[in-house]
């Protein structure tokens, strides 16, 4: 798998609530709260609101997300392509990661 | 709203004003809407510091209107520094005419001393018989040079804005040159100094609350990118 295309790395201590941003609006778009109770679902943790806008603002920075109108005070976002591309990347790179520790925890 | 909800609402206010002006609504409805926990309140806090890292530390680009801008927080710092140590310059300068005042007085005697060690009541009324009352203005002097005077350029560069010019310093350097030559010298005056700059900073920052700008895409400024 291309590294390059897979820079979700760029983002630091970003990279994994990044991850769960793209994978929360891989489905449509939401709006932060929304995007909060489908991580909490998704990983059994609620994101804090200082590192989901931390994310959200790389994200967008970096043109993987993108703002809608603001419903009231709260604005929806949407995957863009680039983003749909960069979470492909990173979910074929951890769906070998893990076929290789599966594999070695068979085989151990 | 609860303690934990405003506390929250309150480190939002402290982002860097292009967080703010991008986010700020977002995350308040956020806020407002579910529970804040302690871990919520240190995220936000963690937020706000690295947002300020983010802003400040980038190449400085003057974005006209924009403020505070790392070139003018750079500009804050510096001056805050030249101008606290032309306090100093001027207060040790005043502290060298009541000294010379207290010599002329009584010689170089042992008197002389007593006095200016302070062991004598009323001995600024007939050392400095000019400044009456003359403890009083003395005091008032000193407070003003050491407090209001670095003050005063902290504040004016808090509300500097529209400036459109390039620094040719980044804010790294500021605080760097600021910190290590007040500590150097003046390691006694770092909380007077430290007090005075989060005082500006706090000015600088917009925390206390503007009229917002009406209009359309007045809450639409794009967010500065790291």
């Amino acid at each position: 798998m291309s590294r390059k295309l897979d820079s979700l790395n760029d983002l630091g201590r970003f990279s994994e609530p990044a991850l769960y941003v793209l994978i929360s609006l891989a489905d449509g778009p939401k709006h932060g709260y929304a995007m909060t109770q489908d991580i909490e679902q998704m990983t059994g943790q609620r994101p804090g609101p200082g590192t989901l806008y931390g994310a959200i603002s790389r994200l967008e920075a970096k043109e993987w997300i993108a703002p809608l109108p603001a419903d009231d005070r709260r604005r929806p976002y949407k995957l863009t392509g680039a983003g749909m591309k960069v979470l492909r990347a990173r979910l074929d790179s951890l769906k070998e990661v893990t076929r290789i520790g599966a594999s070695r925890l068979a085989t151990g | 709203m609860d303690l934990a909800q405003r506390v929250a609402l309150v480190l939002i206010r402290l982002h860097p004003p292009a967080w703010r002006r991008r986010y700020a609504d977002e995350v308040s409805a956020l806020v407002e809407a579910s529970p804040v926990s302690v871990r919520s309140v240190v995220d936000l806090a963690r937020s706000g510091a690295g947002e300020w890292t983010r802003a400040g530390w980038r190449s400085v680009v003057i974005e006209p209107g924009q403020w505070p801008h790392p070139g003018r927080l750079a500009a804050l710092w510096v001056l805050t520094a030249l101008s606290y140590y032309a306090g100093i310059f001027i207060a040790q300068f005043v502290e060298a005419v009541y000294v010379a005042a207290v010599v002329l007085s009584y010689g170089m005697t042992d008197r002389a001393l007593d006095v200016l060690s302070g062991r004598i009541d009323g001995v600024y009324y007939n050392v400095l018989p000019s400044l009456t009352p003359g403890i009083v203005v003395y005091v008032l002097v000193g407070l003003f040079l050491y407090f209001g005077l670095p003050a005063l350029p902290v504040i004016a560069v808090a509300r500097w804005s529209g400036l459109g010019r390039h620094f040719p310093f980044s804010t790294r350097l500021a605080v760097m040159v600021a910190f290590s030559t007040t500590a150097f010298w003046l390691p006694s005056s770092m909380p007077v100094f430290g007090g005075t700059v989060l005082g500006g900073w706090v000015l600088a920052s917009g925390f206390f609350p503007r009229r917002p700008a009406a209009g359309p895409g007045a809450n639409s400024t794009p967010m500065v990118n790291a």
